[in-house]
């Protein structure tokens, strides 16, 4: 081995991808090269080096104020939320309206998520390419994207309807059905967020953007049943 | 401010919590790894600012899609590795509106801010130095494989270039390195 073919080979053999007798060849040939042995000898101070790199740096500011402001809007957990709205409102032997209430958000649930589950929405990812100049596809994404958004205000009007009415009612409920209902909530919630994060891969995904504005329209009358019992 | 955390309140725990809704818990996760995020944008965008704003869009882009984690890899790779993909979505981005709307000289101005090619013979740069006189594709790959660890093939994927043109981009890269660090 020369010594053009030793640089040209150097990475592949600091990589470990020489075979053996290419190594020993590349080896003979440091052994009496002074050049390529200083080549060899700086590349792997640089690795050396470089490994030094991955330490952390810290801002110049702190950045978790605002960080902490996008989370609640953007995603506010329903089991979480529902956690909170229920806290406190369970009396002891429960009562049959929150029952009622119970197998009803159930069963609406059972429909909802047989139409919108975590399959079907993998299913129905249908790995479009947003290519540059792409833009008549993507002027109808950004409806889609208004669709969704435009679906997804009154989630939240009826989050906090839901909330002032068992804040302020004297509700009876069952431990059971809580449950219940904060285990259909979180299901439906995370339906939800497959959709969205298989939309932060594919935001001008129309297909996408379509199934998260029916799903935000499903998710908000699952509410308002649940709200008007 | 994060409540106090037991020691044994692992990443795992912090992160189940942080599904549930926790923000307490993704602020200690947040904690954790904020300097390993806010190190590696620096190093790929080289710009103070935009490395504190990518940091903040893959904070909250993980609390988005913190349910999609399964728990099947540690959530440092995840985030690592969202990281390493939102920078990149971001810099070909910013490229293909160089390519359509801006003049050459506003251009310059959109990119991070740029040190002069040729540095100062007289003072010996540090890695860190030296690896932002790179050239983009150079540094990216240099960044990706010898700091971070990817391997020639998952960097293809991340760039979108060929597994030959990334071993050139860290030969290339290699090369001038040693070039400027022994001055």
């Amino acid at each position: 081995m020369n010594c053009q073919e030793t640089r040209r080979r150097l990475d592949d053999y600091l990589e470990g991808d020489l075979g053996s007798d290419e190594s020993r060849a590349l080896e003979r040939h440091t052994d009496g090269c002074d050049a390529c042995r200083r080549e060899l000898a700086e590349t792997r101070r640089l690795l050396d080096e470089a490994l030094g790199l991955r330490v952390g740096l810290q801002p110049g500011r702190e950045l978790w104020g605002d960080i902490e402001a996008r989370l609640e809007p953007r995603r506010a957990p329903l089991a979480g939320a529902a956690s909170r709205w229920l806290a406190g409102l369970v009396p002891p032997g429960g009562g049959l309206r929150w029952a009622a209430a119970g197998a009803t958000l159930a069963g609406i649930l059972v429909a909802t998520l047989t139409l919108v589950g975590p399959s079907s929405v993998r299913r129905s990812v249908p790995n479009p390419v947003l290519r540059p100049g792409a833009t008549t596809a993507l002027s109808v994404a950004t409806a889609g994207q208004r669709q969704a958004a435009a679906a997804e205000a009154p989630i939240f009007q009826v989050r906090r309807d839901l909330a002032a009415t068992l804040e302020g009612a004297d509700a009876t409920l069952d431990p059971v059905t809580v449950r219940e209902v904060e285990r259909n909530l979180a299901i439906l919630d995370e339906a939800t967020g497959e959709i969205r994060a298989a939309l932060e891969d594919q935001p001008s995904s129309i297909h996408l953007n379509r199934l998260l504005a029916s799903q935000y329209q499903m998710e908000a009358e699952v509410l308002r049943r649940l709200h008007r019992l | 401010m994060p409540r106090e955390l037991q020691p044994e309140r692992s990443d795992e725990r912090l992160v189940r919590l942080a599904q549930k809704g926790d923000t307490a818990a993704f602020e200690s996760l947040y904690r954790s790894n904020l300097q390993r995020i806010y190190a590696l944008a620096m190093r790929m965008l080289r710009n103070p600012s935009a490395a504190e704003e990518a940091t903040q869009e893959v904070f909250v882009r993980a609390w988005e899609r913190l349910r999609s984690f399964r728990r099947d890899s540690l959530f440092s790779s995840w985030l690592h590795r969202m990281t390493v993909n939102l920078i990149l979505d971001q810099l070909r981005a910013r490229q293909r509106f160089d390519e359509r709307f801006v003049e050459e000289p506003e251009a310059a101005d959109l990119k991070p801010a740029r040190q002069p090619r040729h540095p100062p013979a007289a003072a010996r740069l540090d890695l860190e130095a030296a690896v932002a006189l790179l050239p983009e594709q150079a540094r990216m790959v240099f960044l990706l494989h010898d700091v971070e660890g990817y391997r020639h093939r998952e960097i293809a994927g991340l760039l979108e270039i060929a597994e030959g043109t990334s071993k050139a981009h860290l030969h290339r890269a290699r090369r001038q390195l040693r070039k400027d660090l022994a001055r």
